[in-house]
């Protein structure tokens, strides 16, 4: 596309940088933001800045936070004795928006696979098993992508645990979890969260 | 099952090209260099979703092109099939079955059961294990998607293994990390053997058969399954393996070293078979292992057999295509350089078929109707 700003060439191309923004997606939004007054975009970019220099990882459970420990960790109305494992922010809040759930999370930030570099160490498996005996977790769910990783990722951590007296649970097969599991509808997740069956009576695929 | 139709778009060299087969025998010739080949490569990328010479779909379209398709009408019984295979330059390979996508390509192995003989099969008494093993799977998978799956699974988690044990050398050994594969491996690997022991017992009956009918020779043949799982436990091999995998840094046991060997008069073949004896062997493994996807499919496979008859005597030649047409309903594509060679054992042998010539310079396909009267 022929600009005849340099100055919008550049903001059009920042924003086709996201994630499934086009070119000319990125061209209306610019278009867009230039039609508004001086103080909305500032309002709009300060948000942004404001977020990412702000923005903090829950010391608890790894989620996503404003402040040191997010809002789910801190509700008190929340059963502390359920864990609910999953990859990554995302399917925190798919779980959350299925209204079916009221224990805290633990956001292990991927799952293990040295054929991508990614050990044990590299994601939160020790923080979970500390967390685990600290607060007297009786229920540890496991919401990972039923792929081989997640399965392995699964079968290490329930042998880190074992011995302990601690319920280890997945979510029932046949519904798409984990990496999946945004893209699940809410309903079905909700009822694969309710229905979720104690680990190893789940394996035959 | 029949194949009825072709048609080809963009695809190696034919960017547009529409078949009908009428007959149960069919014959492509022309020279070499003509595409022969290519023809029967997209009836076997219609079956298992990959082309037998080419790893890289991109290098399948015609040059200059941004996609190519491939379209089968299939006969099975009195229903019809339609497979049709797509690829967009750049883009993810689709595979439709009866219009409905396949989910993924795997899905479609064993729909359209195929059986093919090349010239390069015969590495198979002479390479490594791994194109025995290839050669036995490739059948079992097309009728048992749960050996499909632990297999899949396997060699993922053997991948994951071997990576781990790389990484030994700098994070250390973490214990409870490698018995998670070493546990995750056994019930795979136990399903696997399993499956394969049962399936050398049943195959080997049919291929003695096999051997026998086309062969017309009287040596004894077999084929015996070999696997460090039929005499250790696999889960204490893996632990007795284990200083010995972290310092190669791969994974020494398990059903990734399983061999099948090829013995005729009990001796192993690829020292004392001569190259037509060889041939034949290798025409009753693949007739036999037709046999046996028949037999669990109920579907009869189709069977390409791409330029193996030179230096074959014409009676093996004769013998094996009146076997096959009298035997029962399969469907055999050939291709060969010498029209002459296949179509006058055809002729003689009252096997009715049909002759595609394939010319050099333009794809074109003349059409000549050989049926025996
Ligand atoms: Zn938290």
């Amino acid at each position: 596309m022929g600009y005849s700003s340099k100055l919008i060439e550049r903001t059009v191309e920042e924003f086709s940088q996201l994630p499934s923004i086009g070119k000319k997606s990125a061209f209306r939004l610019v278009l867009h933001l230039i039609s508004q007054p001086q103080d909305k975009v500032k309002e709009f970019t300060d948000a942004i800045n404001h977020m990412k220099a702000n923005l903090k990882t829950c010391a608890e459970c790894y989620n996503l936070s404003d402040e040191a420990v997010c809002s789910i960790c801190k509700n008190l109305s929340r059963q502390r004795t359920t864990i609910c494992v999953v990859e990554s922010v995302r399917d925190v809040i798919a779980i959350e928006e299925t209204d079916h759930y009221n224990g805290l999370y633990h956001v292990l930030g991927g799952v293990i696979s040295p054929l991508e570099g990614i050990g044990a160490d590299d994601i939160k498996i020790q923080e979970l098993i500390d967390r685990i005996s600290a607060q007297g977790v009786t229920e540890v769910i496991m919401a990972l992508s039923p792929t081989i990783e997640g399965d392995t990722t699964i079968f290490y951590i329930s042998k880190l645990l074992q011995g302990k007296a601690i319920n280890i649970t997945t979510l029932s097969r046949g519904v798409a979890f984990g990496s999946e599991l945004v893209y699940t509808d809410e309903l079905t997740l909700g009822r694969s969260i309710l229905a979720r069956v104690p680990y190893g009576q789940n394996h035959d695929k | 099952m029949l194949l009825q139709s072709i048609k080809l778009t963009q695809f190696k060299n034919y960017s547009a090209t529409q078949l009908q087969f009428g007959e149960r025998t069919i014959l492509f010739t022309g020279n070499n260099g003509a595409g022969k080949t290519n023809l029967l490569d997209a009836i076997y990328m219609l079956s298992l979703g990959k082309s037998r010479y080419i790893p890289r779909d991109s290098k399948l379209i015609i040059h200059g092109e941004d996609f190519f398709r491939i379209e089968g009408k299939y006969q099975h019984l009195s229903a019809t099939d339609l497979v049709v295979i797509k690829y967009p330059k750049g883009g993810k390979k689709e595979i439709l079955l009866n219009a409905k996508k396949r989910e993924r390509i795997s899905d479609h192995v064993g729909a359209i059961p195929l059986v093919m003989i090349g010239p390069r099969d015969i590495q198979l008494f002479f390479e490594g294990s791994a194109d025995r093993r290839k050669f036995i799977d490739a059948g079992i998978c097309q009728y048992d998607k749960a050996y499909l799956h632990h297999l899949i699974t396997y060699n993922r988690l053997l991948l994951q293994r071997n990576s781990y044990l790389k990484s030994i050398k700098s994070t250390g050994l973490n214990e409870a990390l490698l018995s998670s594969y070493d546990q995750q491996l056994l019930e795979p690997a136990e399903f696997i053997k399993k499956v394969r022991e049962q399936f050398i017992q049943d195959f080997s009956l049919l291929f003695m058969e096999a051997y026998k009918s086309i062969s017309g020779d009287r040596e004894a043949v077999s084929c015996d399954y070999r696997s460090q799982l039929l005499t250790y436990d696999f889960a204490t091999a893996l632990i007795e393996a284990r200083q010995k995998d972290m310092i190669l840094q791969r994974t020494t046991v398990g059903i990734h070293k399983d061999d099948i060997i090829f013995k005729m008069n009990g001796q192993v073949l690829k020292q004392f078979g001569s190259e037509g004896q060889m041939k034949s062997f290798l025409i009753s493994l693949k007739l036999a292992m037709k046999e046996k996807i028949k037999a669990e499919t109920g579907k009869t496979p189709i069977l390409l057999i791409d330029d193996i008859f030179a230096k074959l005597d014409a009676d093996r030649v004769r013998n094996l295509l009146t076997y096959i047409h009298h035997y029962d309903d399969t469907q055999i594509f050939i291709t060969d350089t010498d029209a002459d060679r296949v179509s006058s054992i055809l002729k003689d042998s009252s096997i009715t078929h049909e002759v595609y010539y394939i010319d050099e310079n333009s794809p074109r396909l003349i059409h000549e109707n050989n049926s025996n009267r």
